[in-house]
């Protein structure tokens, strides 16, 4: 049983690795603001997921379990909605050029000026 | 497992190799957001490290330290885009 352990753990550990190793080549490489943020966000989200669930398999109790299970979860729901939020920040800021190699652009007529952050009126950053 | 096993230390050289690349962009990234997408693959990085320095040392209660880097990052990820967001120029 103790083999089988260690196989899965470090299985799970090499996938997870992979992932990370591309999210960081993504990062380095991609052309683009949101070229790079569809790499990391992506593949760190499955790279840390697998070395969660390797945690789950080595720590086979049931409290660990359980605790690696939460993480996975809270993970997989908070990567994805902090790059929604970059992404949609970033859409508008003037320094955030597009690749000129980018086929579309479905927000073009979606100008600054009608772009509305409610709450945001009295805030002088 | 344990830090002897060749294994165990190929994958913590490639996510130091990821830890160094995503350095070179925060150090280089032409504007603030992608300064901030760094930061998060640093973060989501330390959270993978930690999970692997757990199994590494066979230490369970570094789970713990998972959920707590990984609130901060999505705490501060969340701030710095409203930040992007409601700045003047």
């Amino acid at each position: 049983m103790d083999i089988i352990r260690d196989i899965g753990t470090l299985g799970f550990i090499l996938v997870g690795t992979l992932f990370i190793l591309i999210a960081g080549l993504g990062i380095l490489r991609m052309p683009d603001l949101f070229l790079r943020m569809s790499m990391t966000t992506k593949a760190s989200t499955i790279g840390v997921g697998s070395l969660l669930i390797a945690c789950m398999i080595y720590f086979d109790d049931g409290p660990s379990v359980a605790k690696a299970f939460a993480l996975l979860i809270f993970i997989m729901l908070t990567s994805p909605v902090s790059a929604h939020m970059i992404g949609r920040a970033a859409y508008h800021d003037k320094d955030v050029i597009l690749w000129n190699k980018t086929h579309a652009d479905h927000f073009k007529e979606y100008t600054q000026t009608s772009h509305y952050l409610s709450g945001s009126e009295n805030i002088d950053l | 497992m344990s830090f002897a096993n060749p294994f165990v230390l190929t994958t913590f050289s490639a996510l130091m190799l990821g830890f160094g690349m995503a350095f070179y962009r925060l150090l280089l990234g032409p504007s603030l957001a992608d300064r901030v997408v760094a930061l998060d693959l640093i973060t989501s990085l330390a959270v993978g490290t930690i999970a692997l320095f757990a199994i590494a040392t066979d230490t369970e209660p570094l789970l713990d330290v998972i959920a707590v880097v990984a609130l901060t990052s999505f705490l501060g990820t969340i701030a710095f885009a409203y930040y992007i967001e409601v700045r003047k120029t």
